[in-house]
């Protein structure tokens, strides 16, 4: 004896069966994949240190050093800044005619992921200080409809800056070959209260930003 | 039954064909905007806040006005979906008229929803009488 089924209804069900599983497990994965703890990034110091007498080797991860910036209110701006704050951090430049405008649409999603969170801060530096002065900073900082006290735009010593850069991890030079004049990387970095590196996304992929933007309650949560 | 068969392969190889082509030609302009629009003013044409322009207002789309500003840029003040906007667009003297064609047909048929493609011809008589 055999079972008629209707092609139709064997597809119908084939449908059915693939499209209805896989966002499911897909959810699920994607719960998954955001850890409890993110890891440290970088490059570690071996150093030295006494305990109990005897000197023992300690790891320390690769940290922001100190720095001193003036932002677009004309503020000073330092590590002191972000004490006891986790920040994101990006360098850019307000004529950048090719990613950092979408950079700065995607940060603008973090910033308004967090609208009371007092302890995240965003810090945007400028890779043209010539070009970036302060009032036109603050001119971008407006346009974009965003405040100093939860995001900074910061320019300042023009070394200072790109030698800062490498500590972060991202890569900044001047070409004046490429559109805009500069090459740098689209990154966007999310540092710890004690100035380590804990994250790296692409400022230029919604979906990279989705992880920061669930990361950065993960951070929040540590002590 | 032959007759029909190989018919109806032809008819389907010459729909196939042409919406491929179809198809191409609008990866191609999808490109083309991405490359050399959509960063500023949003794979949707929705601008960013007031520090870039919407493509979303006729008035701006028009090709005797748009193909200017893509190949001279613009600044200064100017009024967009009643929005004020001041800022520099740079000049892209390397996009070619063709390409803006495409561009400017991508941009009215996306976020004007206007069929009617615009043509190099057009672009080119555009370019000719653009205003200081």
């Amino acid at each position: 004896m055999k079972i008629r089924v209707p092609a139709s209804s064997l597809l119908a069900f084939a449908i059915l069966f693939a499209c209805g599983a896989p966002p499911k497990n897909a959810g699920e994965k994607g719960e998954k994949n955001t850890p409890d703890r993110l890891p440290y990034l970088g490059n570690p110091t071996i150093v030295s240190k006494e305990v109990n007498g005897k000197l023992v080797a300690d790891t320390i991860p690769q940290t922001i050093p100190s720095f001193r910036f003036v932002n677009q209110e004309r503020q000073e701006i330092s590590e002191k800044t972000f004490a006891g704050k986790i920040y994101v951090a990006d360098f850019f430049f307000t004529t950048c005619p090719t990613i950092c405008p979408v950079m700065s649409a995607q940060l603008l999603r973090v910033y308004e992921a967090f609208p009371a969170e007092k302890n995240l801060l965003l810090l945007s530096h400028t890779i043209d200080p010539e070009h970036d002065t302060i009032p036109v900073l603050r001119e971008y900082a407006e346009k974009l409809g965003v405040t100093a006290d939860r995001w900074h735009f910061v320019t300042g010593n023009r070394d200072s800056i790109y030698m800062l850069s490498e500590f972060y991890m991202v890569t900044a030079e001047e070409a004046p070959s490429e559109p805009g004049g500069f090459i740098h990387s689209g990154s966007l970095i999310l540092i710890d209260k004690n100035r380590h590196i804990r994250g790296i996304y692409d400022g230029t992929n919604p979906k990279e930003v989705d992880r920061l933007i669930r990361d950065i309650p993960v951070l929040l949560r540590e002590p | 039954m032959l007759l029909v068969l190989s018919c109806a392969a032809i008819v389907i190889a010459i729909a196939y064909g042409t919406s491929s082509h179809r198809n191409n030609r609008e990866k191609e302009s999808r490109a083309l905007y991405e490359q050399y629009c959509g960063n500023c003013h949003g794979p949707k044409g929705e601008g960013l806040r007031q520090l870039y322009p919407p493509l979303t207002d006729p008035a701006w789309l028009d090709v005797s006005v748009a193909a200017c500003i893509i190949h001279y840029g613009i600044q200064g003040e100017i009024t967009v979906n009643g929005q004020t906007f001041s800022g520099t667009m740079p000049p892209q003297v390397e996009v070619r008229p063709d390409e803006i064609a495409a561009i400017l047909s991508y941009i009215r048929q996306e976020f004007l929803n206007e069929k009617q493609k615009v043509t190099i011809r057009e672009v080119n008589e555009a370019l000719q009488n653009c205003s200081e």
